[in-house]
C-alpha cells in the first residue's frame, strides 16, 4: 500500500447531485441531493440495497446518464455543459465499464470484443493494446475463442480487458461479481484491485459486504441519499503470493 | 464520404458476422432483384444484339425497295402489291450508282422429291442474290441470266433442305417439284445461317421470271435489293428519282405519301429495332426493379428486427464511447454493406443465369449473342447500396436515439 501513488486530487465531486424520473405526472426521485469525493486512484465501493440509487448514480459517474440537479465535475471540468459527443469521449477515453451480464458480442472473438472499444477511434496498434490488456487479467491463451466457450470468470476477465483497453483513468464496475462463482469473484476483485494499484481509479458498487470489503473505502446508500462512509479496516488483499497477474 | 464508411465498415462487418443466416436471408430480396435486373437486360442485350446482327448482316449499304407508299406501313399494303414491276429491276439494273440489283418474289409451296415433302419458302431471285447477300454456293452453280432470259425451271437448294431432302446423296441433277412443276437441281448453297427472321439454310432460290411465269402468273416484284455504291444518301435519293419517273409520279416535293414504293436502308432498319429493344429493356427493367424495392423494405424489416435485438449491444457500443453518430452509421453501413454484397452476389449470379440460358438458347438458334449489359450491372450495384442506405437509414436512427443506460438494461 505504501508503493501506491495516490494523489490529493479529487477527480470526481459531485454536490447535491438530484436525479427525478418523470412518468406522465409521476416524480420518482431516485438521488435527492448527494454529495460524493472521489480521490484520483482511489478504490470505492458503493453499497445499499436495490432500489436506493447506486446504479443511478454510478450511470450518471459514468456518463451515461444526466443528472436533473446538483453539479457534477469530473477532472475539474463540469459534466453539464457536454454535449452528447462529449459524453460519448470522455466514456470512450477515460472511462471503463464492467457489467454484471458481462455484455460481450456472443460471436465475436475475445479479442475482436476487447478491441470493440477502439472501432470508435483511430488507433494503428489496437491488435497490439488488445492483446496486452488480455495478458494483464491472464487470458492470453484464449485471443480467438468465443465467449460461448469461456467460464464465466473468463468472461468477466474479457470484459475488464475491454475496459482496460482504452487505459481509462476511472473503471466502473456494476456488480462484476453478481453472476459468478466465489472462486472467479475473488480473481475478478484480485485484477480489480491490481489494476488500482497500478493507478486507475476503481469505483465499485455492489451489494455483497465482501465484494466491498475489497475496496478502500466504502459509500453506504439509502433512499437517494449517503447514509454512510467508512474506511475498510480489515481490507481483503489477495495480492501476497497470488501467480495469476504479473 | 467513403473514407467515413471505411471506418465503419469493419464494425458493420462484425455485425453481419453475428447473423450471418438472417443477414443472408435479407440479401435474398435483393440478391433476387439485382440478379433479375441483369439476367433480363442482359437477355434483352442478347436479343438486341441478335436482331441487330441480322440486320446488319448484309452490310450497311443495302437497300430495299418495297412497294406501297411509307404512309402504308412498312413493309407496304396488300393492295400495292402489284406496284414494282420487273421493268423497274430491269431498269434499276442499268444505273451507275446501283449494283447487285436483286429482284425478288418469295412464296411459301411445296418441294417434293420421290416420297419426301417439305413445306418451304421459295425464292425468286436473279445472279446477284449470292454477290449482294455474301452468301456463296457449295458445289454446282446458281441462277445465271441465261436462265433468266429463257425462264429456265432450276433450283438451287440451301444446304438443310438438301439435306432434308436428299440425306447424303448428291442433288446435283436431280428433279423435284415445286408445288405441281418439275425443277432442275443445279447448286447446293454454302451454309449461310439465319438471323430472327430467316433461315436462308432452308430456302429453296428459282430464277424470279421463271417463278412469275410458272408459279405465279404475275409481273410484279415484292421487294427490289440492291448496293448503292458511293454515297448512301444520295444514291437513295436518285433510285427514288429514277422509279418515280418509271412510274410517272411527279414529286418534286419529296412528299412519301405521293410515292407508291418506298425504300428501307439499313440505318432506318436498326433505329426500328433498336427503339424496340430499347423499350422492351425499359419495360423489363421497371418490373425487376419492383424486387428491388421490395427487397430494400425487406432490409428495412431485418434492421428494424435487428435494432431491437441488439438493443443490448447498441448500450454497450454508447458505454464504450460510440457517439449517436457512431451507432447511426454502424446500422446505416450495416445496411449498405448488406444491400451491396446482396448486390454482387445477384450480379454474379444474373451473369451465370444469363450465361446457362445463352447456352440453352443456341441450341435454337445458332446465332443468339451472350451479352452482359454492363450499365445495367454498375447501375444495380450502385442503387442496391443506395437502396441499403435509404431504407437503412430510420431503423438506424432509431438505434442512434437509444438511451445507453435503457438499452442495456433492455432484456
Amino acid at each position: 500500500m505504501a508503493t501506491k501513488k495516490k494523489s490529493e486530487e479529487h477527480i470526481i465531486e459531485i454536490n447535491n447531485l438530484k436525479k427525478t424520473y418523470y412518468t406522465g405526472d409521476v416524480e420518482t426521485p431516485v438521488l435527492r441531493g448527494l454529495d460524493l469525493k472521489v480521490k484520483d486512484g482511489e478504490f470505492i465501493a458503493i453499497m445499499g440495497p436495490s432500489g436506493s440509487g447506486k446504479s443511478t448514480l454510478m450511470h450518471i459517474m459514468g456518463f451515461l446518464d444526466k443528472p436533473t440537479g446538483g453539479s457534477y465535475h469530473f477532472e475539474g471540468v463540469d459534466v453539464s455543459e457536454l454535449s452528447d459527443d462529449d459524453l460519448a469521449l470522455v466514456r470512450r477515453e477515460r472511462i471503463g465499464f464492467v457489467f454484471q451480464a458481462f455484455f460481450l458480442l456472443p460471436r465475436a472473438t475475445v479479442i475482436e470484443n476487447v478491441m470493440l472499444p477502439l472501432l470508435y477511434q483511430k488507433h494503428s496498434h489496437g491488435h497490439d493494446m488488445a492483446k496486452k490488456a488480455l495478458d494483464s487479467v491472464g487470458l492470453s491463451h484464449r485471443l480467438d475463442y468465443l465467449p460461448t466457450s469461456l467460464s464465466g470468470g473468463e468472461k468477466q476477465r474479457t470484459a475488464i480487458a475491454r475496459a482496460l483497453i482504452n487505459a481509462p483513468s476511472v473503471i466502473f464496475a456494476d456488480e462484476p461479481t453478481g453472476n459468478l462463482d466465489s472462486k472467479s469473484g475473488k480473481q475478478v476483485m484480485n485484477i480489480f484491485q491490481k489494476l488500482n494499484e497500478k493507478g486507475h481509479t476503481i469505483i465499485l458498487v455492489t451489494h455483497e459486504k465482501t465484494t466491498a470489503q475489497h475496496a478502500e473505502r466504502i459509500i453506504h446508500i439509502r433512499d437517494g441519499l449517503i447514509e454512510s462512509e467508512e474506511k475498510v479496516k480489515g481490507r481483503i488483499n489477495y495480492s501476497d503470493g497470488d501467480e495469476l497477474l504479473k | 464520404m467513403i473514407k467515413t464508411f471505411t471506418k465503419y465498415l469493419p464494425i458493420a462487418w462484425v455485425s453481419i458476422k453475428e447473423n450471418m443466416a438472417r443477414t443472408l436471408l435479407t440479401m435474398l430480396g435483393i440478391i433476387i432483384g439485382v440478379g433479375s435486373v441483369v439476367l433480363m437486360t442482359s437477355l434483352g442485350k442478347g436479343a438486341e444484339s441478335y436482331i441487330l446482327g441480322s440486320v446488319a448482316q448484309f452490310g450497311p449499304d443495302v437497300i430495299y425497295i418495297n412497294p406501297g407508299s411509307p404512309d402504308e406501313g412498312l413493309t407496304g399494303s396488300i393492295t400495292a402489291l402489284d406496284r414494282l414491276k420487273y421493268s423497274d429491276y430491269l431498269a434499276l439494273r442499268e444505273v451507275d450508282f446501283l449494283k447487285d440489283v436483286t429482284p425478288f418474289l418469295a412464296y411459301d409451296a411445296i418441294v417434293t422429291w420421290r416420297n419426301e415433302t417439305h413445306k418451304t419458302q421459295v425464292i425468286g431471285v436473279n445472279k446477284n442474290y449470292p454477290s449482294a447477300f455474301n452468301f456463296s454456293v457449295a458445289s454446282g452453280r446458281f441462277v445465271d441470266d441465261n436462265d433468266m432470259s429463257s425462264r429456265q425451271r432450276i433450283a438451287v437448294l440451301g444446304v438443310k433442305m438438301a439435306d432434308k431432302l436428299f440425306d447424303n446423296r448428291d442433288p446435283i441433277g436431280e428433279t423435284i417439284k415445286i408445288a405441281t412443276t418439275n425443277f432442275k437441281i443445279v447448286g447446293v448453297m454454302e451454309e449461310q445461317g439465319g438471323n430472327a427472321f430467316e433461315d436462308y439454310d432452308n430456302m429453296v432460290f428459282i430464277p424470279v421470271t421463271t417463278m412469275q411465269t410458272y408459279l405465279f402468273g404475275v409481273d410484279y416484284l415484292m421487294t427490289i435489293a440492291a448496293r448503292v455504291v458511293g454515297d448512301l444518301e444520295s444514291g437513295v435519293e436518285k433510285t427514288k428519282n429514277v422509279i418515280r419517273h418509271l412510274h410517272r409520279i411527279d414529286n418534286p416535293e419529296e412528299d412519301p405519301a405521293k410515292d407508291d414504293f418506298q425504300i428501307i436502308t439499313q440505318v432506318q432498319a436498326l433505329d426500328i429495332f433498336g427503339t424496340v429493344s430499347d423499350v422492351l429493356t425499359y419495360f423489363i427493367t421497371s418490373i425487376a426493379s419492383i424486387s428491388l424495392i421490395v427487397g430494400g423494405i425487406g432490409i428495412m424489416n431485418i434492421m428494424y428486427v435487428s435494432v431491437s435485438q441488439r438493443t443490448r449491444e447498441i448500450g454497450l457500443r454508447k458505454a464504450v464511447g460510440a457517439t449517436n453518430r457512431d451507432v447511426l452509421m454502424q446500422f446505416i453501413s450495416e445496411a449498405a454493406l448488406i444491400s451491396f454484397v446482396g448486390g454482387l452476389i445477384g450480379i454474379c449470379s444474373g451473369i451465370g443465369l444469363s450465361f446457362l440460358f445463352y447456352l440453352v438458347i443456341i441450341q435454337f438458334e445458332p446465332s443468339w449473342v451472350f451479352a452482359i449489359n454492363f450499365e445495367a450491372v454498375i447501375l444495380s450495384s450502385v442503387i442496391s447500396a443506395l437502396i441499403g442506405i435509404f431504407f437503412g437509414y430510420y431503423p438506424a436512427k432509431r438505434a442512434a436515439a437509444a438511451n445507453p443506460i435503457e438499452a442495456l438494461r433492455y432484456e
